[in-house]
């Protein structure tokens, strides 16, 4: 830009931006001031400290918004000139912009443009562009108000530097600290900010940190944590509580049982309610038809529509009808269904209700509003071999979610096993246990070979659903066939588990004198030893310095909090402990940390009962003393 | 002149009288004096003020009693004002029959502890106690606290029917693996006025190793199944397993064999479907009970016959019932249920009164019956810790060497008597025991064991110290260890400490009366009290008066001789 009058113009509008902006600056500050001292004078801290903790957060105040508010260019103060005059028809735009952002212009053109342009400027004043009267006399208020507070609360600007700096180090050295968390994204909830808290609960997953200790980290499991913020401050207890996210609820309200009918026809109205403690993400209402018996099942799976009413973000509803006459129904087939729910959280699971069936047969026994369910095995049966249908459709699609379906199939085959296992009378509550004692189906202990095809249908059931959850389709399939088999072999058989009362008579009539009496072997294991409980000692150790009296601080209440960070009872003893203030409450604590100890402690190593087996030592020699005397000499 | 002679022979008489200083012996009626020990934790001046105003013309001496042992001389009569929270007992010296004046002021409400028994504990496991609690008046809630030093160790509370005696179950947890003195404190109700009887000092000791067990089945057993799975998951226990399969095949764990080498060295044997063993199998256990002193829990599943019979204490029926019935902390719908148990038979568990898990003592070692047949089909947590439980006491008692001390909590200083025994397959024997104890920090120190006339049984004295102390003996490979807690002023029970005193004054002639009955007591002590010649010796120069009288004797003569013109 050759002509200076174009230049002087800018300069002067880029001038008084620059002005405007720190009257601006000053305005907020002094207003963050003023609330800064007011906060402090409220929590009771001296004038000093308030007047320094106000200067401090003006100051921190100002700056951020200098820096935070953008520098006027060129062609922003032209477009500021030209938006208050539009007689120069944006030629202050165009000539800010050549040489600010120099371009491949004619140089004739361009100096034609920047003579024209200082020609206009030259009548031109910076003042309209830019007003700062109004923004001086409202940041000269604000300097005047906090002049007038300062002198009214009696504070030196000295002593108030002397005094803030005492009020800060105490504060350090009290160890005070600041808790920040940051709830995961899909819970919707905002990041909190906490003061010396003594306990927080936080959301699985959500983002904890403490500045004071340079920690950051992601919160899965309960915490119990010392905070101490430098090696002369006091210490701190911080019980940093897990909540997990819990999974949907989901119930089929309507019809909510088994139906059966003697024809395909009719309407039958579905009513779901579903919940969450966050938030619902979608609801859904699968079926499955079976059509045809025996292994020669063949199954086709489809959706309801549903009619979904949000009542808010955690409770919905919905409704849908099954229309019986659309659906290809024949008799003797079946249509199993089921709601599957999820909520907001992308690392949960699809959580599916309770499986209903609706039987359509000339053989249901009460048509339309019956209970007519297919027999037990035939149920067994077509459960697990619609888990490996589903198995199948999966490993065929290969969707792009394929891990979360997976898991959504684990689920329904530990339905079916918990079913198998509590319809056939709930003895196999853990097949681990089982499997351990494996060893007693070679030792011929189970006279009911019913009840072992069953354990290895459900040893097998587990094991699918392990792989299931892993995510490898292919290897679970094979063992839901296995489970199928055994399943079928110990139905076909008419054998159950072996129900509390030991039945000898049953024996395989058909089995006697067969074997080879030859290969009859004794046979030997390992002698199992149960381990000891573990972490009994720092528990010990603990509940010894609790009740020899040792300072009841933030390190005791750590020690005891970090006992089981996961244990409610424990925690809240913690808390109380680093919540004493005075003798009598940290007495009253001590001794509810130590019966909450106490109860862990006896929850945790095995029970036992006081039993008197204590006789004199001539006891014996007295009872055969009677029995001889008793008994008739021969 | 005469009279100076006099005088001064007089003089000289004294003095010479005074260096010779003669003595004789006369006899005085006895004096009417009476010790009053204070036997009361707290102010026993009410009683002693009482007593010595129901013994007007006898003097009531005042003494403290504080340790083990009354501090009566045997010359003395003595009066022991107890409420029953010092154990002391009267010395066996005493020549006249001392007296007992019980302090009981029990005003409703009261609530009682009784007694508290402690089964075995173990460093790895809870503990259980056993507290019988009495009340007198309308009382809701107890809460009984157990507390170790300080610290609370378990609690429980137990809320009253119609009885007014209760057996309250409290687990607790032991703080280390040395013996702990509990103190079982039943919160005294409002209005409560003697709260002293409200606490209980127990000791208890405190196991570390396994007991090896052996479970023998002499035919596949479900009862014995799951017995041995409830023991197999248990860290203080060591499971061996057998099972006969057929004459000559059998399943179990590596070396367990129902042989004397096996049993010598197991405390405790279970035996599932005895009715299975062979002869030589009942003979094998028969002098594994009797001679080597071992515990033998017969699990049956059916009615008893065969060989196994006879090691059976009583007459057992069978009892087939439709619902389960409670058997002790289990359930069972097949029980055998005991008639005719011998004497000393035990009885662990009842269904509706009838014993149907009985402990029997057969020669140096015992029996357990277990009618319960069924009661693996009920099993839940109950059934698992019943077993546990069960198989810990029959290991203890049934240990080849065993060291049990008079007391599981003695004072300091005091001299606790021990019993060593030692059992084995074999024929008694020359046992080579060696017993150290170890009391507190202090370096284990040798003690003294002496035969106390049975074979394999010697008796001995430790001298306690220390917060606990822990006796050990060895004999050849076995190794026994037993633990006493040690504290200052134990409290035992008011009750149990009051019977003691009782009956100690009672074997030695004396009389017991409540402190509402103290004009009678002194009653008998007066009629009862015979005058007494006392012998005392006289020792006439030690009259101050002898030095007056030899004074004037010299005063005088000297006032004659001045008077005479004599210097």
């Amino acid at each position: 830009m050759r002509d200076g009058g174009l230049t002087r113009l800018l300069s002067g509008v880029q001038r008084r931006w620059r002005i405007r902006t720190i009257a601006h600056a000053i305005a907020i500050a002094g207003v963050v001031f003023a609330l800064s001292m007011l906060g402090v004078f409220a929590l009771g801290g001296g004038r000093d400290v308030a007047a320094a903790v106000g200067i401090v957060a003006a100051l921190m105040t100002a700056t951020a918004v200098v820096r935070r508010t953008p520098t006027m260019s060129l062609i922003g103060a032209a477009r500021a000139i030209e938006r208050g005059n539009r007689a120069f028809e944006n030629l202050l735009v165009t000539a800010a912009e050549l040489t600010e952002r120099p371009r491949p212009v004619d140089p004739g053109m361009r100096a034609e443009i920047l003579r024209l342009a200082s020609e206009r400027a030259s009548g031109v004043s910076a003042v309209g562009a830019v007003p700062l009267s109004q923004q001086v006399m409202v940041a000269t208020a604000v300097l005047a108000g906090c002049a007038l507070l300062l002198v009214a609360s009696g504070a030196s600007l000295p002593m108030a530097f002397a005094g803030g700096s005492r009020g800060l180090q105490a504060v350090l050295q009290a160890g005070a600290f600041e808790v920040r968390v940051t709830p995961p994204a899909y819970s919707r909830r905002p990041a909190e900010v906490m003061q010396n808290p003594v306990q927080i609960s936080v959301l699985a997953g959500s983002r904890v940190q403490i500045a004071a200790l340079n920690r950051d980290w992601i919160a899965n499991e309960s915490e119990a944590i010392e905070v101490r913020t430098s090696p002369e401050a006091e210490a701190r207890f911080l019980s940093v509580a897990v909540v997990p996210d819990l999974g949907p609820t989901i119930r089929i309200v309507t019809p909510g049982k088994d139906s059966a009918f003697a024809q395909p026809a009719g309407q039958i109205p579905v009513a779901i309610h579903s919940g969450d403690d966050l938030a619902m993400a979608s609801l859904s209402l699968r079926f499955t038809k079976a059509s045809g018996g025996g292994e020669n099942v063949a199954f086709s799976e489809g959706e309801l529509p549903l009619r979904i009413e949000r009542v808010n973000d955690r409770e919905w509803r919905a409704r849908g009808e099954f229309v019986l006459d659309t659906l290809n129904l024949a008799d003797g087939d079946i249509l199993v269904y089921r709601a599957v729910a999820r909520d907001s959280n992308p690392n949960g699971v699809p959580v599916p209700s309770d499986q209903f069936v609706i039987e359509i047969g000339k053989n249901a026994e009460i048509a339309n509003a019956g209970f007519a369910l297919p027999a037990e095995d035939k149920k067994y049966a077509i459960s697990q071999q619609m888990v490996i249908y589903h198995t199948e459709q999966l490993i065929k699609a290969r969707p792009g979610d394929f891990l979360d379906q997976s898991k959504g199939i684990a689920v329904e085959q530990r339905m079916v096993r918990a079913e198998v296992v509590f319809l056939g009378g709930g003895e196999v509550q853990d097949e681990v246990e089982e499997a351990a004692h494996s060893h007693e189906l070679a030792e011929g202990r189970l006279e009911n070979s019913g009840r072992a095809e069953m354990l290895r249908a459900i040893n097998a059931m587990s094991r699918a659903e392990a792989e299931l959850n892993d995510g490898r389709a292919a290897e679970a399939l094979v063992l839901e066939r296995l489970a199928l088999t055994h399943l079928e072999r110990a139905l076909d058989r008419r054998r159950y588990f072996l129900r509390t009362l030991p039945d000898r008579s049953r024996i395989d009539a058909t089995r006697r004198l067969t074997g080879e009496r030859r290969e009859a072997r004794s046979w030997e294991r390992d002698a199992s030893a149960a381990a000891a409980p573990t972490a009994l000692e720092a528990l010990r150790r603990v509940m010894r310095d609790l009740a020899s009296g040792a300072e009841v601080n933030a390190t005791l209440a750590a020690r005891v909090g970090a006992v089981d960070p996961a244990s409610p009872d424990l925690q809240k003893a913690a808390v109380a402990l680093a919540s004493a203030s005075t003798a009598a409450a940290r007495a009253a604590a001590s001794q509810d940390a130590m019966a909450a100890l106490t109860r862990h402690a006896l929850q945790a190593m095995p029970g036992g009962r006081a039993i008197d087996l204590a006789t004199p030592p001539l006891a014996g020699a007295l009872s055969a003393e009677l029995s001889t005397v008793a008994r008739p000499r021969q | 002149m005469t009279l100076r002679v006099m005088l001064r022979a007089v003089a000289i008489l004294i003095a010479v009288a005074a260096v010779v200083d003669p003595a004789w012996s006369i006899g005085r009626p006895g004096a009417q004096r009476v010790v009053a020990v204070d036997l009361v934790d707290g102010d026993g001046a009410s009683p002693i003020a009482s007593l010595q105003a129901a013994l007007p013309g006898w003097e009531v001496v005042r003494r403290e009693g504080t340790g083990s042992q009354v501090p009566c001389a045997p010359d003395e009569r003595c009066v022991l004002i107890a409420d029953g929270t010092i154990a002391a007992i009267p010395p066996r010296d005493l020549r006249a029959a001392p007296a007992l004046l019980t302090v009981r002021n029990l005003v409703a409400p009261d609530v009682t502890i009784e007694s508290a028994f402690s089964g075995t504990a173990h460093v790895a496991a809870a503990g259980a106690l056993k507290v019988v609690l009495r009340r007198r008046g309308d009382i809701a809630q107890t809460a009984v606290v157990v507390r170790d030093g300080t610290a609370v160790v378990g609690s429980a509370t137990h809320t009253w029917g119609s009885a007014d005696s209760a057996v309250v179950d409290v687990p607790w947890w032991p703080l280390d693996a040395a013996a702990r003195t509990l103190r079982i404190e039943a919160t005294p109700v409002a209005g409560e006025t003697h709260t002293v009887d409200n606490v209980l000092d127990l000791g208890v000791p405190i196991r570390t190793g396994r007991v090896p067990v052996l479970v023998f089945d002499a035919r596949p057993s479900w009862t014995s199944t799951f017995v041995r799975r409830a023991l197999e998951a248990d860290a203080r226990l060591q499971v061996e397993h057998r099972s006969r399969l057929a004459p000559s095949l059998s399943t179990g764990t590596r070396g367990a064999v129902l042989d004397a080498v096996t049993l010598a060295s197991t405390p405790v044997v279970v035996v599932g479907d005895p009715g299975s063993l062979t002869g030589e199998d009942v003979a094998l256990l028969n002098r594994y009970a009797r001679i080597r002193g071992g515990s033998i829990m017969f699990l049956p599943e059916r009615r008893v016959a065969g060989p196994a019979l006879r090691l059976f204490p009583g007459e057992w029926s069978e009892r087939l019932v439709p619902a389960p019935d409670r058997v002790g902390p289990l359930q069972a719908g097949e029980l055998l249920q005991a008639t005719r148990l011998p004497l000393a038979a035990t009885v662990v568990a009842s269904a509706g009164g009838t014993p149907v898990i009985v402990s029997t003592p057969l020669g140096n070692g015992r029996v357990i019956v277990s009618g319960a047949r069924d009661a693996w089909r009920y099993r839940a947590q109950a059934f698992d810790e019943f077993w546990r439980s069960l198989v810990l006491e029959a290991g203890q008692a049934g240990e080849a060497l065993q060291i049990a001390p008079d007391a599981l909590l003695a004072v300091p200083g005091a001299r606790l008597p021990i019993s060593v025994s030692v059992r084995s397959f074999e024929a008694p024997r020359e046992a080579d025991v060696t017993v150290t104890a170890r009391c507190g920090d202090a370096p284990p120190v040798a003690v003294r064991v002496w035969p106390d006339g049975s074979a394999g049984s010697f008796v001995g004295e430790v001298s306690v110290s220390g917060a606990a102390c822990e006796i050990r003996a060895s004999d050849g490979d076995h190794v026994a260890t037993a633990q006493v807690a040690v504290t200052a002023r134990p409290l035992l029970g008011v009750d149990a400490t009051l019977a003691r005193l009782e009956r100690a004054v009672k074997t030695r002639g004396g009389a017991t009366a409540d402190v509402g009955a103290v004009v009678s007591l002194a009653q008998q002590l007066t009629s009862n009290h015979t005058p007494t010649s006392q012998v005392v010796s006289v020792r006439p120069m030690h009259s101050p008066w002898w030095l007056l009288a030899f004074a004037g004797c010299l005063t005088v003569e000297w006032w004659l001789r001045r008077r005479g013109g004599l210097r």
